[in-house]
């Protein structure tokens, strides 16, 4: 099936008789200005046929406004020296002549499938109405390609899942949906904007590998990510950008493996693949205090990770089980957390962690087993004789922001936690607020602020504050980093290390990250269909996976890098 | 729960974007703006935009045509139309102010009962809401006065009465959303008792919106006031109420068209100048 596609690539297909050698697309000196104000400038890169350009860079570092300049959708003001897609000058285009070039020429697969699609109408709908558009096809060729294209794609049953509409596809599904409808016109670039974000790692595998292959049979590939390890199998060179400029382009390996400017660096380190636990993954940022190098362990730090099974148990499950009518979530889980340890939990979405979380926080009862908090029963207790002792257990979860009350600033969640809820009233707490602001390393100013005018990672920051400020023993972190960028992510996990070192806190850790569980983990247990499989230290789940469902996660996870 | 996603920004430059706001947006609020100062003027100080007595009888001038001596004419007893107007902006306000009162008081009550109460005191108040539901608004206002008579305050407390379901139903579903946000369940976990979540988060969050509704509120609770008044249900005929008036002008529309014409048009202005106001502030809230 791959050949229907080389046939219609520039690469190999002449129909437009362009000369070799000029083809693919030109970027030199683009600048796009919002109301007068620059959001990227001088970018220049060249990306040629079967050839894969990776953008990297921080969220508000200009890769995406960049992308859509090159669509015609930036909504800015354009400009650049020369921007030319073969020997088709793009600056100047009018709205009309843009519509020729965008879906033909240059396609899009968009960063969320699940509103990128629309909801109301079936897939092979969305690859019709560009076939319709562009080409001259008759209805029952038009349905023959939407076909080819959906099974290019690796979609299973294309015949079935055209008539489907997004809601009734996986994430996975819908990913592919978008990538088909990006592909039907065969385009001769296509600009992929974080397309595995969110994914699992099995699928994040097939989109990655589907890429490359376009790449090969002939496609100019723009993938924009901060996944340095999609990027590394996917990308033969890599733009970085930060602040919307270039800081540096070159070759993959070279970017990765030895990069020059100092904010590649810092990328590169902030990764945590191969990183072992306790080192440090930031570059700088306020939560340093010994001016670590990354990668290295601080001093001493092993000795004192309390992972012998003398340390005190601090949280335990026994054979939780919790059951949604005849869906079992959670199916005899039992786990135990020591004090000053971080136990990992991994597994797919939907394989019952955060229900095990839930169950854990006493926010939900099982329908078997027992949890225990510093060797006390935890869950069969009513919520009343549970409360006074809450100030045990601390949370942190996924979106921060949706967690602090809108209308209450830092300053006065800050004070709520740490007068067990008795006042909101600031000013005679103020020095313990700057205390725990500093310990997270936030400046004493975040006091006033409301949360929404925060970034991601202050967010995260003030969240983590809150947690600590009943001096609890154990964190219940439900994927805290899963929506940072990679550099604030290695600042937060250096935060929650520090800090774990500091009050000897224990760590309940779920991702679905491979990399960043095993970076922090002691122990890890994976979960599957609401079983925990396997339980272990890390690096022994890590390096001799006893169960099958671990080494096809595995061997998915590393695949993908 | 946002469904669609952002629209990306169109490539429209910044200047003609910020003129065709201003036109499209701020044009309409500043007119409605001024209608209501006006209305509000007329209500607070009648005396002042119209020095006459709105009682006062001219049985020689009846049923003269819009002039300088009468700006809006005069009714079939030579009454000024113009001072009767200014004069009837009070009564039509004060209802629709007072009528919305009413109605959101009594919705928040009924709201909080089923939105925090239990279940069962849930569903108890949500089956009444139903059956009030079922009842278009002006019927069951028509009901109220059936019971307590007709007259101004009947007519407040039933216009009141009337829009408190729709009140109730908003605020019940928006203390539901709260309780099971992720904001209150992290309070949960840092060990807050049901009682403070209440008061400290899910009220205040879930309750913010009430000003706006209200003020979207005002003009629809002064349409229906004046229709009661219109079927002779609230202000008793010689009172310069704007329904009233229509009432006493529907007789003579062939030949005094100005008798139902100026109180129709003062209705329609407010009602349609506090909803675009009300509307201004909701979004403002939403920013």
């Amino acid at each position: 099936m791959s050949g229907s596609v080389a046939s219609g690539t520039p690469a190999s297909g002449s129909s437009s008789g362009r000369a070799p050698g000029t083809g693919g697309l030109h970027v030199e000196n683009l600048r796009v200005a919002f109301d007068g104000v620059d959001a990227v400038r001088t970018v220049s890169f060249e990306l040629a046929p079967g050839e894969c350009v990776a953008l990297v860079g921080e969220s508000g570092s200009g890769k995406t406004v960049t992308a859509r300049a090159l669509l015609g959708l930036s909504g800015g003001t354009v400009t650049a020296t020369r921007l030319a897609l073969d020997d088709t000058d793009l600056t100047g285009l009018s709205e009309r002549q843009w519509r020729g070039i965008r879906g033909p020429r240059i396609g899009l697969v968009q960063q969320d499938a699940l509103v990128s699609l629309d909801p109301l109408r079936p897939i092979g709908r969305e690859i019709d109405d560009a076939l319709r558009l562009h080409t001259t096809l008759g209805a029952a060729e038009r349905r023959e390609r939407a076909l080819e294209v959906l099974a290019e794609v690796g979609m299973p049953d294309p015949a079935i899942r055209r008539a489907q509409r997004s809601g009734e596809l996986s994430g996975g599904l819908r990913q592919r949906a978008l990538i088909a409808a990006a592909l039907a016109l065969r385009p001769d670039v296509v600009i992929a904007d974080e397309p595995t974000t969110a994914l699992d790692a099995e699928v994040h595998r097939v989109v990655i590998d589907r890429l490359a292959r376009l790449r090969d049979e002939g496609t100019a590939v723009l993938a924009i990510s901060h996944d340095l390890g999609a990027v590394r199998r996917l990308a033969d060179r890599i733009v970085v950008m930060r602040a919307g400029e270039v800081v540096e382009q070159g070759p993959t390996a070279q970017i990765l493996d030895a990069p020059a400017h100092p904010y590649t660096r810092a990328l590169v380190a902030a990764v945590p693949a191969g990183k072992p636990r306790g080192s440090r993954l930031s570059v700088g940022g306020p939560t340093v205090q010994n001016s670590g190098r990354t990668g290295e362990k601080r001093a001493g730090s092993p000795a004192k990770r309390p992972n012998d099974q003398s340390s005190e148990r601090v949280l335990e499950a026994h054979g939780l089980t919790r059951r949604f009518g005849t869906f079992t979530a959670v199916d005899d889980v039992s786990l135990t957390l020591r004090a000053g340890e971080t136990l990992g939990l991994v597994g797919a979405s939907g394989s019952g962690k955060t229900t095990t979380a839930r169950l854990l926080l006493g926010l939900d009862s099982p329908d078997h087993g027992l949890v225990e908090l510093l060797g006390a029963p935890w869950n069969p207790l009513p919520e009343r004789e549970r409360r006074p002792r809450r100030a045990l257990l601390g949370a942190i979860y996924q979106d921060a922001l949706s967690s602090f009350d809108p209308r209450m600033t830092v300053g006065r969640i800050l004070v709520d936690a740490l007068t067990n809820g008795k006042t909101t009233r600031i000013r005679a707490h103020a020095a313990q607020i700057d205390a725990l602001l500093a310990e997270v390393g936030l400046p004493a100013s975040v006091s006033s602020r409301l949360p929404a005018t925060l970034s991601g990672g202050q967010r995260q920051r003030v969240a983590i504050a809150r947690a600590l400020a009943p001096r609890p023993r154990v964190l219940l972190c439900d994927e805290p980093v899963s929506s940072l960028d990679v550099t604030v992510q290695a600042q937060v996990l250096d935060l929650l290390d520090e800090l774990q070192e500091r009050h000897g806190l224990a760590y309940l850790f779920i991702s679905h990250d491979l990399d960043v569980v095993r970076h922090v983990s002691d122990r890890v247990a994976v979960m599957s269909a609401g079983r925990i499989v396997e339980q272990g230290e890390t690096e022994q789940v890590f390096s001799a996976p006893a169960h099958s469902y671990t080494r096809g996660l595995l061997a998915a996870a590393s695949s993908a890098d | 729960m946002t469904i669609l996603p952002e629209l990306p920004v169109l490539p429209a430059a910044a200047p003609t974007r910020a003129a065709e706001w201003r036109s499209r947006v701020m044009a309409p609020r500043v007119v409605a703006g001024a209608v209501l100062l006006g209305v509000l003027a007329a209500a607070v100080a009648p005396g002042l935009l119209a020095p006459g007595d709105p009682l006062a009888v001219h049985p020689v001038d009846a049923f003269s045509a819009p002039s300088l001596a009468h700006p809006f004419g005069t009714d079939d007893s030579g009454r000024d139309l113009y001072t009767r107007v200014v004069h009837g902006a009070s009564a039509s306000l004060l209802i629709g102010v007072a009528a919305t009162l009413i109605g959101t008081l009594l919705g928040l009550v009924l709201g909080i009962a089923a939105g925090v109460g239990t279940r069962l005191t849930d569903a108890a108040v949500s089956r009444v809401l139903e059956v009030l539901f079922a009842l278009p608004g002006l019927l069951l206002a028509l009901v109220i006065i059936a019971f307590a008579g007709p007259g101004p305050i009947p007519a407040t407390l039933a216009v009141g009465l009337a829009t408190a379901p729709g009140y109730a139903r908003i605020f019940r579903t928006r203390i539901r959303a709260v309780r099971s946000s992720e904001m209150v369940e992290a309070a949960r976990v840092l060990g807050r008792g049901p009682l403070t979540l209440l008061v400290r988060h899910v009220l205040p969050n879930a309750l913010a919106p009430v000003v706006v509704l209200a003020t979207l509120g005002v003009g629809q609770a002064i349409v229906w006031a004046s229709s009661l008044s219109y079927l002779g249900l609230g202000s008793p005929p010689p009172a310069p109420e704007w329904g009233a008036m229509l009432e006493a002008g529907r007789t003579y529309l062939q030949i005094a068209p100005w008798m139902t014409v100026f109180p129709g048009l003062a209705i329609v202005a407010t009602a349609a100048a506090t909803t675009v106001v009300g509307r201004a502030f909701a979004g403002a809230g939403r920013r």
